[in-house]
């Protein structure tokens, strides 16, 4: 058994496992679990992976849903996380983050003079995502991956 | 398939298929040769342009267009409106879409705004350019010139010359010919202002032979082709301060056609440019048989004439 296993077991909730720890504090703050007052968290970071023979980090966390906004963020984030949904103590679903074929009001268009940028306009931004490349519906400026590091939308829900 | 261009927004060069193409270009000069026989075809219709940027050839050929097809226009000074006043541009849009135009030109300095604004309007929209992304019924009127000067648009040979980093009509030419057979395009620019990696890859998966080249390049091409399009390159294009303004002033006098350079070309041979231009022409061009520009920019008129029509009424082909 891994040792992240054994640290932390939930009853209901979901466990996000290896993450790279690179990102595990970006994965933190998407999830908003400073602000979560209720239910168990356990966070692990510098742990070994055997899937990856990577050091690798983990966050379980009691009563929690992930909604799919927050599913698409860990996705553009680190597309190779391994999604555990609990119930009653049991895996009841194993999820793998994907990107989504469109992507509206997760990331910004990285081209500053696109309509979806101007602030006074308070348009959504909406991204396709197709073979490995996204690319603005309104202005069709075209993005990879490594570019969408800053293009992340808070959200304010 | 039949295509219908009724309320059809015209947003994007890409979203036409080149039987589309050669159906507006072979109808706005059925309108160019008999113009009488269209002059009352736009009766009781309303155009309202929408122009938040300066425009001095797009804004008056689409207003023209319309009053010579007998319809209307209602003009908007984006200096004047309640913009000033801090409006958003889909209340804006909202507002003018309640007065029940037939159909809306628009410019905007936004890349993506005509499409935005397409989801906002009831009527058709035509994009007459958002920032530097679109600008479809210039492409158009550049080859129906095309086929005007060759008689043809397949097997075009055309060096396009200047800023090829951020001309939109450079672009949105080249992805046009590529729905041509054996066309061959040209690209020389200055090494600053070189066609974007991203854009050559695009152009790659595309039907077009094309090859890139510096400005001194232009002596040994020039001969072997059918159209020279000369694009303007803009100061803003250079870093601000010293070092670009000499930059700038470098390549503004490399960057100027000659006459001693026209000595040997083919004799159907022509130069277009979307104008305005500034130096990049040398004036005693003008007055040759090659100079094509001014005629360019008049075809505006039929084909702009075209899709008005089009798209208000006579949709089906």
């Amino acid at each position: 058994m891994e040792e992240s296993k054994k640290i932390g077991k939930i009853e209901n909730g979901i466990v996000i496992d290896h993450i790279p720890t690179n990102v595990l504090w970006k994965v933190i703050e998407i999830l908003k679990i400073k602000e979560k007052t209720d239910g168990k968290i356990s966070i692990g970071t510098n742990y070994y992976s055997r899937k990856t023979n990577e050091k690798k980090g983990f966050i379980k966390i009691e009563e929690k849903k992930l909604t799919s906004y927050e599913m698409n963020l860990i996705a553009l984030i680190t597309p190779d996380v391994t999604i555990n949904i609990i119930e009653n103590s049991y895996v009841k679903e194993k999820r793998s983050a994907k990107i989504p074929n469109k992507l509206i009001g997760i990331i910004k268009c990285t081209n500053p003079n696109c309509i979806s940028n101007q602030q006074t306009e308070k348009i959504q931004s909406n991204i396709n995502f197709k073979e490995n490349l996204f690319t603005c519906y309104y202005c069709d400026q075209t993005f990879n991956k490594k570019e969408i590091k800053n293009q992340i939308i808070e959200n304010t829900n | 398939m039949e295509t219908n261009f009724l309320k059809r927004d015209i947003i994007s060069i890409e979203d036409f298929s080149r039987k589309e193409l050669d159906y507006i270009i072979n109808y706005a000069k059925e309108i160019k040769n008999n113009p009488e026989n269209f002059k009352e075809i736009m009766k009781h219709k309303t155009m309202i342009s929408l122009f938040f940027e300066n425009s001095t050839r797009t804004a008056t050929s689409f207003k023209m267009a319309m009053l010579q097809l007998g319809g209307n226009v209602m003009e908007f000074n984006s200096q004047t409106s309640s913009l000033k006043k801090g409006e958003t541009l889909k209340d804006t849009l909202k507002m003018m879409d309640g007065y029940s135009p037939d159909v809306v030109v628009m410019r905007h300095p936004n890349d993506g705004s005509i499409k935005f604004a397409s989801h906002i309007l009831n009527a058709p929209i035509i994009n007459a350019g958002d920032g530097q992304n679109q600008h479809p019924t210039q492409t158009m009127l550049d080859l129906f010139s095309i086929k005007e000067i060759t008689g043809k648009i397949n097997e075009t040979k055309i060096a396009i010359v200047g800023d090829l980093k951020y001309g939109r009509t450079a672009h949105s030419l080249a992805i046009a010919l590529s729905k041509y057979e054996n066309c061959k395009i040209h690209f020389i620019s200055p090494e600053s202002l070189k066609v974007p990696k991203k854009f050559i890859d695009a152009l790659k998966e595309k039907n077009i032979e094309f090859s890139e080249h510096n400005l001194s390049e232009l002596k040994n091409i020039i001969n072997n082709i059918d159209i020279l399009y000369m694009t303007r390159i803009q100061r803003e294009r250079f870093p601000i301060g010293k070092e670009g303004e000499e930059e700038y002033k470098k390549i503004s006098k490399i960057y100027s056609l000659k006459k001693e350079l026209l000595e040997n070309v083919k004799s159907d041979f022509r130069i277009m440019h979307p104008l305005p231009k500034i130096f990049e022409i040398e004036e005693e061009i003008d007055k040759t048989p090659f100079a094509y520009y001014f005629k360019q920019a008049a075809n505006g008129l039929h084909i702009r004439k075209a899709l008005l029509n089009l798209i208000t009424q006579n949709g089906r082909i």
